[in-house]
């Protein structure tokens, strides 16, 4: 499959380049990009399942490393995982509904015991969540009914499908990875519909005559109150300008072009301000598993700001942010540090730099992100509704599988 | 060159093409300097790694990202190198970016290069450069974003097709004590037009003219007001129309790419050519031009000054590198031993071994590498799978591929190890020495017209030998119980003769000694003090002191000039001889000669003249008859061209004193047959009888030793005397 | 403002003969029947600059200008008029006067400037930075000197260097190079220790010098006995401080103690422009160093003085009357584009004409036109865009068009004159046509006699 791997390359360099701005963008691409893999992949006979999730994890590790940063990509890579973990699933179950054969299979390879246990671990969790699951995405909902079953066999899966190919093969070979792709395709949607879906929400929390402070510039917080105000809602927008980018001059300027009432601080200002704030609301870069969030810089001092005066902090995530890894996991790097060119003008200090003459004193370190604390936040609104930091780890566990988050090949690094 | 000029303007005239065309690069892989050596003479500088990532990939993500399409890389010295790093790595294999090798080993200068370049272009289809393109040099590291200045070349190009050129600059500042930038870069003097940013005038080398500076005068006539620059940085990244290359076709003297081709296009008005200069502020752009700036830029890469080509983004398939605090780059496997201390700003490849008690501060260090216990490194630069023994002292050396150094060994700042250099134990390498395995190429020059001669003489004698030749010579040293580094060490010192120690500490990596910077301050202020005495003598101060000097440097390098004339004249008439080209083509090269020469005819006549004679003496000729059958040869065949420059009488004495000249000087040869010559001469009325005779009785008045071949050409000119009378008589 | 002000009157200067004459100096020459001293004075009245120290050359002239100035302006300022010897140049004159001058500043101002350029803001530049020197500078103008009004434009990329080549800083507030057209032979050289101090020199050609500097008093007299061959403030005295100004020990040696931390404080501000590129760029560890080590380095800080510029806007008016093609032409501009110099009111026709003028019938006195008490003027006269003087008499049918007539002047009928310069006293005779003549006091000139372009006077 040649042209993918182009395809591959290609979105590689942007990635390392730098060149993909912003998380949502990122993680439609990737997923766009894994669609196409799995589409040009072709599957065995023999378990389809294992074939497309290690082509999958092959691409995926590539990306990840391309820019570790962007943890977008990561989600994704292992969300598609996790889908078609749970389309074999529901296909197994539907094939052995069909074969009414118990699975003896447990005997056999033991090898993926390790990793049986966790899975099965989990499943079992999604199974006795799955009733209280609040209704989203989900692609298996239809098979929740069955969850029961679903920790046994899953575990075997491999061979379940093995043994049932002899029944219905040509079809079930197709139909897994047209279900995959069917899978995959609601995510991408879901991607890219997630601001309308967390919009939606906007006039539950956005009441009138409130003042709204912001930090930076993010589209789902422009959405979100731009959705408020065409609800009739009147408020006022503080934007804290967001140095060394300014992006926050970029927020203004549309909210004001789209006739909301805009003031902008600089970030020094913020504490000043607070107090006349009732609610803070922000963009992020990713939510961790422990509910942290990993924001552009300053948000950390907004977010204390914040609790310091008792205003609550809302974090605006599509759900393709939430990451699964806990930030004291060693394959995260929390931050990135850009170029000191946006601080200062090279020229200007050059000679302080001349290292070459002595005066090589003066360093420049320019961190994009900050780290939130769980604590710090008082809710994340997802386009799957509002939850509590808390509830974080579960919505994950809804998203994720817990054997995919190493996407390495070799588990051994990492956690 | 009149054809190959039309095709490139036809290019340039029709705009939509300007926008249809992909944008191109010419990206030179080689610096046509010494500055490198002794590594150079091994390995091709754009192969050198920096940050352990080879300089040349930087140029080119660098064009990739900014939107080139297509990349002519010229190799010359190690083009197999070159060449085969290439193929190796994944540059042939991107997307909608292609890269073509030129390989050449002929050239010598960058001029030599493009000139290849158009000849290559008029040759074939497959490499041509349409529109505009990107000229780089293949160790420039930049970030900057291409779109704007393209726009405003292409913009001007519109407006004035003379506007051939877009330099980009960044503003540095210079250290005004040592007259260098941070790059190790003389300084730089720059008038710049404030509103139409043209450049006017460009002075890098700064010594001559002491204490001022001469700019001319028309440039004030045409603009009210110009700014000068001296706090400017020339990136080395030029926007260059298509005319650009049939320009250096044309003046096949232009050499180095700034100090002629920029200096001839600003003082040559005749085709009025114009620069101009794009400044970019945010963006990083720098050119590794010595040691210095390699350190430089280095340090600027760690703390990420031209992000995103930074060492945690950079990773070309080898094993990715991961920031940690306070600027430390880390590959991931690494053996680091408990007690080693490894400071900021260093970034450590994969697979080293730290030994215990080591301390590492502000340095890179490559892959592979052995590192004992107790060494202490600080501002160094390590390259791959190098062993350093235990309580080893490094600083501010660079240390390149298999190099040994034994335990205790001892590298003072600045010096440069070379290849699999071997250092014996406890051994002291001395400052700023450069160690190879190579021997010093005999021919060191410091002189930088010469520089690229014989960069190249030695770089061509490398650039054939295969590493086994190397290899071989490596055992040669080998196996020499005690060599000039220590208890088996390996290598020659080299002996540092260009510009002695004073220019070692210039472009070293080492910084500056304070000494030399406190020296440099003194002579600053006696410059200064110096151009004060100049302000004590009475009325107008501002020109007396220096408007007499000025007249004799013009004076000199008139001279040399129409000694260059010369030189390319008979250059120019032996390419003719050589590639048959017929009279007319010739005259016209002659005559652009003699434009941007300005010259009379009568020089272009006296040059031409003694072309030909050279060209019949060179001929190989048995006696002195063979020799006069040459001449009559060459004059049979090259009269046109001669005659053509013969316009009044004043031109052909010109020739006679010329013949004379040589008989008495150069070409001692033709003395005894002055007399045949001059009569073959005026036969084929190359010269009349009335110059012969003025130049006669010209010479009535001059001293004996002057009036030899006068006496020699007596008989002729009696028998000119009584010509006319027989005239008369029929 | 205790500024203390020289005015340079001059003497009678070559280059406006055969207009002045030892009775009529240069600085009596009238402009709109004024003499051009007296736009001097007032301008600096305007900015209660009250006494005055007014330097001609040679006795006579300074009899006659002391005369005037007594009479006209006795009560209003407190003038005193000092001579000179002839050629002694500007810096001679200053030498000259030295022991007169007290204040800490001076301003020296040339008698022959017609301007409108807000003094103060010259004062005030020169305060604020603590300048040694502060120069007035001001756009060229168009019609400049020398130049005609039509070929103004061109005239000056015909022959650069005309005017002042003058390097700024950045900041535009910096002398860092001046150089008079003239001088610059064939190429402007540079002190390229200058330039890394300042890292970017700006230079420009359009720019004139309009002789109008305030100078730091202590340093103005130190460097005049130091430098007894400097002969002229423009030539030699300006390049000379700009040219040291980095590196002034020369220069402040054996001033007086309250002028050192006078120039100590200096230090504080100029470290902002000249020092700190020097400290900045010069590495400070081994500045210190040096400081230590150095057998000059006595002071941490390097003494630098500094030469500040004011630029006119272009709005504003500025020339300077020294030659005979600026004479008109600020005769032209003084009841013209910038009337309220002349401090006339003007009529609705937008001329100036003395109630007792007697005009014959007929004729017209167009816009921008002057005429004199007492002058009369026969029938079907005209005159445009000239000033003619008093006690005039003009003939029938006479012609007067951009010239300048002064008083007591013979005009008999049917002349035409254009473009001339017609001194006191003259006698036109009839038919006389002139054009671009000028005709020195006392002149008679034939009837019927055409001229163009000469110069008539006695012999």
């Amino acid at each position: 499959m040649p042209d993918v791997q182009t395809l591959v390359n290609e979105f590689l360099n942007q990635l390392k380049k730098r060149k993909i701005e912003g998380s949502q963008a990122t993680a439609k691409q990737t997923a766009e990009l894994l669609r196409s893999v799995i589409s040009q992949q072709r599957v065995p006979h023999t378990n389809q399942t294992t074939a497309l999730i290690n082509a999958v994890r092959a691409v995926g590790e590539q990306l990840i490393a391309a820019n570790p940063v962007e943890l977008a990509v990561g989600n994704i890579v292992r969300r598609v995982l996790h889908i078609i973990r749970e389309e074999d699933l529901s296909l197994a179950t539907a094939a052995m509904a069909g074969l009414g054969v118990s699975a003896a299979s447990d005997d056999e390879d033991d090898v993926e015991r390790g990793e049986n246990s966790v899975l099965s671990a989990a499943v079992v969790a999604a199974a006795a969540r799955s009733t209280l699951r609040p209704p989203s995405l989900q692609t298996l909902l239809e098979d929740t009914s069955e969850s029961a079953a679903a920790p046994h066999t899953s575990s075997s899966g491999g061979e379940s499908d093995g043994r049932s190919r002899s029944v219905e093969k040509g079809s079930k070979s197709r139909k897994l990875k047209h279900d995959v792709l069917e899978a995959v395709n609601e995510l991408i949607q879901d991607i890219s519909t997630c601001y309308e879906q967390i919009a939606e929400q906007a006039v539950e929390h956005i009441h009138h005559n409130e003042v709204i402070l912001t930090l930076g510039s993010s589209n789902t917080v422009l959405e979100f109150l731009y959705a408020a105000k065409e609800k009739q809602r009147s408020f006022k927008v503080f934007v804290a300008e967001g140095a060394p980018r300014y992006q926050g001059h970029l927020l203004a300027k549309e909210l004001a072009a789209r006739g909301l009432q805009t003031t902008i601080i600089t970030d020094s200002a913020v504490f000043a301000m607070i107090s006349r704030v009732n609610m803070v609301i922000v963009g992020a870069h990713a939510v961790m598993a422990n509910g942290g969030v990993i924001a552009p810089v300053g948000l950390n001092m907004v977010a204390l700001a914040a609790q310091r005066h008792a205003v609550p902090f809302v974090v605006l995530a599509g759900s393709h942010k939430l990451c699964p890894l806990y930030p004291h996991n060693p394959e995260v790097l929390l931050n990135e540090l850009r170029s000191p060119s946006e601080l200062l003008d090279f020229g200007e200090f050059s000679d302080c730099m001349d290292s070459a003459s002595g005066t090589g004193s003066l360093h420049v370190v320019n961190p994009t992100f900050d780290y939130v604390p769980p604590k710090l936040v008082s809710l994340f609104i997802t386009d799957t509704g509002g939850h509590n930091p808390s509830y974080v780890y579960r919505l994950i566990a809804d998203y994720y599988s817990a054997d995919d988050l190493v996407v390495k090949r070799r588990p051994t690094t990492g956690s | 060159m009149g054809p190959p000029k039309k095709s490139a303007a036809r290019v340039s005239e029709d705009p939509d093409e300007l926008v249809r065309v992909p944008l191109q690069a010419v990206l030179l892989a080689d610096s046509f300097t010494t500055k490198f050596r002794p590594i150079t003479l091994e390995r091709p500088k754009v192969l050198l790694p920096l940050v352990n990532v080879p300089m040349i990939d930087y140029t080119l993500t660098w064009l990739e990202s900014a939107g080139v399409e297509e990349v002519f890389v010229f190799c010359c010295s190690h083009s197999k190198q070159v060449i085969s790093y290439l193929e190796k790595s994944e540059w042939f294999s991107q997307p909608n970016f292609t890269v073509t090798t030129i390989e050449s080993q002929n050239s010598v200068s960058a001029g030599d290069a493009l000139r290849v370049i158009y000849e290559r272009n008029v040759l074939f289809v497959t490499l041509k450069v349409h529109g505009d393109f990107v000229l780089i040099n293949g160790d420039t590291v930049s970030n900057m974003s291409l779109t704007q200045a393209l726009i405003e070349h292409k913009e001007r190009k519109k407006k004035d097709s003379n506007a051939v050129m877009t330099m980009i600059i960044k503003h540095s500042k210079t250290n005004p004590a040592i007259h260098q930038s941070r790059l190790g870069t003389d300084e730089l003097f720059m008038a710049i037009d404030p509103n139409t940013k043209q450049l006017l005038y460009y002075e890098d080398k700064a010594d001559h003219s002491k204490g001022t500076l001469h700019l001319d005068k028309s440039l004030l006539v045409d603009n009210p007001s110009l700014s000068l620059h001296h706090d400017k940085q020339d990136c080395y990244i030029d926007i260059c129309s298509p005319e650009v290359l049939s320009l250096f076709t044309d003046n096949f003297d232009y050499q180095h790419l700034r100090r002629h081709f920029v200096k001839g296009l600003l003082v040559d008005d005749i085709m009025g050519y114009k620069i101009f200069v794009h400044e970019i502020h945010s963006d990083y752009a720098a050119r590794i031009d010595n040691f210095r700036s390699y350190d430089t830029v280095s340090k600027d890469i760690i703390h990420r000054w031209t992000y995103p080509l930074v060492p945690d983004a950079m990773n070309f398939g080898n094993t990715a590198m991961k920031l940690e605090r306070q600027g430390m780059y880390r590959a991931s496997e690494i053996l680091q031993s408990q007690s080693a201390v490894v400071g900021p700003f260093t970034v450590i490849g994969s697979g080293t071994k730290i030994g215990n008690h080591t301390k590492i501060s502000n340095s890179v260090i490559g892959e592979g590498c052995k590192i004992g216990s107790n060494v202490v490194i600080e501002g160094c630069y390590i390259w791959d799978n190098i062993t350093i023994e235990d309580g080893c002292k490094l600083q501010h050396a660079i240390v390149c591929n298999g190099v040994i150094i034994k335990s205790g060994a001892v590298l003072e700042p600045g010096v440069v190890l070379s290849f699999k250099v071997v250092v014996g134990p406890e051994f002291v390498v001395p400052p700023y020495s450069k160690v190879s395995l190579l021997q010093q190429p005999i021919e060191e020059d410091s002189d930088e017209e010469l520089e690229y001669a014989d960069s190249t003489s030695a770089i061509g004698s490398q650039v054939d030998k295969s590493d086994v030749e190397i290899a071989s010579e490596v055992d040669k040293t080998h196996f020499s119980p005690v060599s000039e580094l220590g208890m088996g060490g390996a290598g020659h010192v080299w002996s540092t003769c260009e510009g002695g120690h004073e220019e070692e500490w210039r472009h070293s990596v080492a910084p500056i000694p304070k000494d030399k910077i406190l020296e440099a301050i003194k002579t600053m202020e006696d410059d200064m003090e110096l151009t004060h005495d100049g302000s004590f003598l009475p009325l107008s101060g501002e020109l007396k002191p220096n408007s007499n000097d000025s007249d004799d440097d013009d004076h000199e390098d008139s001279k040399e000039d129409s000694y260059y004339f010369e030189k390319e004249v008979e250059a120019t008439f032996l390419r003719a001889v050589h590639e048959n080209i017929q009279e007319s083509h010739l005259n016209l090269e002659i005559n652009s000669l003699k434009l941007s020469y300005n010259k009379l005819t009568a020089d272009c006549a006296g040059a031409v003249f003694y072309a030909m004679m050279k060209f019949a003496l060179d001929t190989p000729h048995s006696s002195a008859d063979s020799l006069l059958k040459n001449v009559q040869l060459v004059f049979t065949k090259w009269k046109q061209v001669l005659t053509t420059y013969l316009i009044d009488i004043d031109d052909q004495i010109e020739i006679i004193l010329k013949f004379e000249e040589m008989c008495s000087e150069s070409a001692k040869e033709f003395a005894p047959l002055f007399t045949k010559i001059l009569h073959h001469l005026y036969n084929e009325d190359v010269v009349n009888e009335d110059a012969i005779l003025s130049w006669e009785d010209e010479k009535k008045d001059a001293d004996e030793a002057d009036k030899v071949f006068v006496k020699q050409a007596q008989k002729l000119i009696q028998w000119l005397k009584e010509a006319p009378e027989e005239d008369d008589d029929e | 403002m205790d500024f203390q002000v020289v005015v340079l009157g001059g003497g009678v200067s070559k280059k406006l003969l055969p207009l002045v004459s030892q009775e009529l100096p240069n600085a009596l020459l009238p402009v709109a029947n004024r003499p051009v001293l007296s736009y001097v004075l007032e301008y600096l009245e305007l900015s209660n600059l009250k006494d005055l120290i007014v330097v001609v050359e040679g006795e006579e002239v300074a009899h006659h200008v002391g005369a005037w100035i007594s009479s006209a302006y006795a009560d209003r300022l407190h003038v005193e008029v000092a001579s000179v010897a002839e050629d002694v140049g500007t810096a001679g004159a200053i030498r000259a006067i030295s022991q007169h001058l007290t204040a800490k500043d001076i301003l020296v101002v040339s008698g022959d400037l017609v301007t409108n350029v807000p003094l103060g803001a010259v004062a005030a530049t020169h305060r604020r930075h603590d300048a040694v020197v502060t120069a007035m500078l001001c756009p060229a103008p168009v019609s400049g000197p020398l130049e005609s009004v039509s070929s103004g434009g061109k005239d000056k990329t015909k022959k650069p260097g005309r005017y002042d080549l003058i390097g700024l800083d950045p900041t535009k507030q910096f002398l860092v190079h001046i150089a008079t057209g003239a001088e610059v032979d064939k190429d402007l050289r540079i002190q390229k220790s200058m330039l890394p101090a300042v890292g970017q020199i700006e230079i420009r050609a359009d720019l004139m010098d309009a002789h109008l500097y305030a100078f730091k008093r202590s340093v103005l007299q130190q460097v005049l006995d130091q430098k007894s061959s400097f002969h002229s403030l423009k030539h030699d005295v300006l390049p000379y401080l700009v040219r040291s100004q980095l590196k002034s020990e020369v220069l402040l040696n054996g001033v007086p103690q309250a002028e050192e931390n006078g120039n100590g404080k200096v230090i504080s501000q100029s470290n902002e422009q000249v020092l700190s590129q020097i400290l900045a760029n010069a590495s400070e560890p081994t500045f210190h160093l040096r400081h230590a080590l150095d057998p000059y380095g006595t002071t941490s800080v390097r003494k630098t003085h500094k030469c500040c510029v004011y630029i006119a806007g272009s709005s504003k008016y500025c020339a300077r009357l020294n030659s005979i093609q600026a004479y008109s032409d600020i005769n032209r501009d003084v009841i013209g584009e910038v009337s309220h110099l002349s401090g006339y009111s003007f009529s609705a026709q937008n001329n100036i004409i003395d109630p007792s003028a007697e005009i014959g019938a007929k004729t017209t006195v167009g816009p921008h036109c002057m005429l004199g008490e007492g002058s009369q003027m026969g029938d079907k006269c005209s005159v445009k865009r000239s000033v003619i003087g008093r006690h005039c008499r003009i003939g029938a049918n006479v012609k007067v068009v951009n010239s300048v007539v002064m008083n007591h002047v013979t005009i008999g009928d049917s002349c035409s004159i254009q473009g001339s310069v017609i001194c006191s006293n003259v006698q036109l005779q009839e038919r006389v046509v002139l054009k671009d003549c000028q005709v020195g006091a006392g002149f008679v000139v034939t009837a019927g006699s055409e001229c163009k372009g000469e110069v008539l006077a006695k012999k």
